[in-house]
């Protein structure tokens, strides 16, 4: 089973904004989400498009290219066209660091 | 007593309506009424993705097949609604069945039209609208050789786009000045224009088609100045008609479409429509508008349902349409009509740059190339009608968020 693994300093992550780590096993991205962080997969469930240039609004992810609209705190999607949730990962935070639970 | 709940149309805005109906709790019967062969599909990536290859029809679906057997959704495909009773509440369908139904949504959508010129009906020239409309494009696709695009709107210029894509020599012609710039004015339709002649697509503007020649199938094109464009195919990209013929012969009130209220409620007790077939008049100057967009026809579709189940907020999505065109994302929100200002936030002849179309002061509508994010702050603007200062607006250093906020 993989571990958590070391990203970024947690002060790094502002509320609103996408940070994306192309890592070996997942492109991975991280946001703050009305102050909790969000770990989630690079690619839209609906046609793989970047969510690098995602909206966040409070606890809600938009898709930038097709308007899907996500829950952050599930995965869920609450608006089409997705249909598929959006894979969250596991964070915690460490000594100031961002560790995120890979698959 | 169950009651049934008849929509018209499997398209996404008949589709979404379905899924809603299911997912709001309703335990009635939902039967779904299609002319074509598929199940509700996206019908965007038709001239993007589809036509290109590079997604097949099933990756298009609204839901898979099985979704409908699951959700008890009755799927009637490949047979078309040929009568409508209200005072009966009742449906004909081609197959011979009848359908009564207590309440009746009408998502009837539109045809692509074609050119009324000789040999505007010959092999080889094509409309695109349906996967089987695209399937047929892009056979000739593959053949290669070169492309005549006529009309530059939105399908026409991501027709091209793909053709070009794929290899093809492609050249468009446009009766207008530019491309898209009835909708979009001439600042940004010679954006357009740059972006594909910069992908090697020849432009013929301010020229018609007035005739297709061929013996077995389209092989050249005369066009309004007398030239003659040797072609292996045309794509003919001017527009839809919406499919009202079922709503007419009811009696139904029409409008340039099935006039709606903000319920998606039409002239006809129980009668509901929405999609593409669907005209709402507008708030300010109240002219019925249709709008065409898939967006619209997902999240009118879904009102709708809500509406057929008792809800009564009233329909105020902004209007939002993206368009993919070689390497840009094109992406516009609000609503078209009359602008007394254009606003550039960028460099108008940069890769990213967006156009805000203002009038008496507020933004009415946004064009984002490439940036998203700039469409999507837009439509908070636009729907709530804020007072914009021009300068700030052009600043790319200012968050649309905090604008009016």
């Amino acid at each position: 089973v993989s571990g958590f693994v070391d990203v970024c300093d947690a002060e790094e992550v502002v509320e609103g904004e996408v940070l994306s780590f192309p890592l070996d096993s997942v492109r991975l991205c991280l946001t703050r989400a009305d102050g909790v962080l969000a770990a989630f997969d690079e690619d839209c469930t609906h046609r793989r498009c970047s969510l690098i240039d995602a909206e966040i609004d409070g606890t809600v992810l938009i898709c930038p290219y097709h308007g899907a609209e996500f829950d952050l705190r599930t995965g869920a999607v609450l608006i089409g066209p997705a249909t598929k949730p959006l894979p969250l990962y596991e964070t915690r935070v460490v000594d100031g660091r961002v560790e995120v639970r890979l698959p | 007593v169950t009651r049934t709940f008849a929509i018209v149309g499997a398209g996404t805005a008949g589709g979404s309506a379905a899924i809603t109906l299911r997912a709001e709790g309703f335990d009635g019967r939902v039967v779904l009424i299609g002319d074509e062969a598929h199940a509700p599909y996206e019908r965007p990536p038709l001239s993007k993705g589809f036509l290109q290859g590079d997604e097949t029809l099933d990756e298009l679906l609204l839901r898979p097949l099985a979704f409908y057997a699951e959700q008890d959704i009755d799927l009637r495909l490949d047979d078309p609604a040929t009568a409508l009773d209200p005072q009966a509440r009742r449906l004909a369908l081609a197959s011979g069945e009848a359908v009564r139904y207590d309440a009746l949504l009408l998502a009837t959508g539109g045809r692509a039209r074609r050119l009324r010129v000789p040999g505007g009906e010959l092999p080889g020239v094509h409309t695109l609208r349906t996967a089987r409309d695209a399937e047929r494009l892009r056979l000739d696709l593959l053949g290669g050789g070169r492309a005549i695009v006529v009309g530059l709107g939105f399908i026409g210029c991501e027709a091209a786009a793909s053709l070009r894509g794929a290899g093809l020599d492609v050249v468009a012609i446009e009766p207008l000045s530019l491309p898209l710039v009835g909708a979009l004015g001439p600042e940004v339709g010679a954006i357009v224009a740059e972006l594909h002649r910069a992908n090697g697509v020849e432009l013929v503007l301010g020229e018609s088609v007035v005739e297709f020649r061929g013996a077995e199938r389209v092989d050249s094109v005369l066009t309004s100045s007398g030239r003659v464009i040797p072609c292996d195919f045309a794509v003919v990209g001017v527009g839809m008609d919406p499919a009202v013929e079922l709503a007419a012969a009811a009696g139904i009130a029409l409008d340039g479409g099935i006039v709606v209220d903000e319920h998606c409620r039409t002239s006809a007790d129980g009668v509901y429509a929405a999609g593409d077939v669907a005209a709402r008049p507008d708030r300010e100057t109240g002219r019925a508008l249709r709008v065409e967009h898939w967006q619209n026809a997902l999240r009118e579709g879904a009102h709708a349902a809500r509406s057929m189940l008792g809800a009564t907020d009233p329909y105020d999505e902004v209007p939002w349409f993206w368009s993919d065109q070689y390497d840009r994302n094109i992406q516009y929100t609000g609503f078209h009509g009359p602008w007394d200002e254009l606003v550039f936030r960028g460099d108008p002849g940069a890769e990213r740059v967006s156009a805000f179309y203002l009038k008496d002061g507020t933004v009415r509508a946004c064009l984002a190339i490439n940036s998203p994010r700039d469409a999507r702050r837009a439509a908070r603007l636009i729907r709530d009608r804020v007072a914009v200062d021009a300068a700030a607006l052009a600043d790319e250093r200012t968050d649309l968020r905090a604008l009016g906020a």
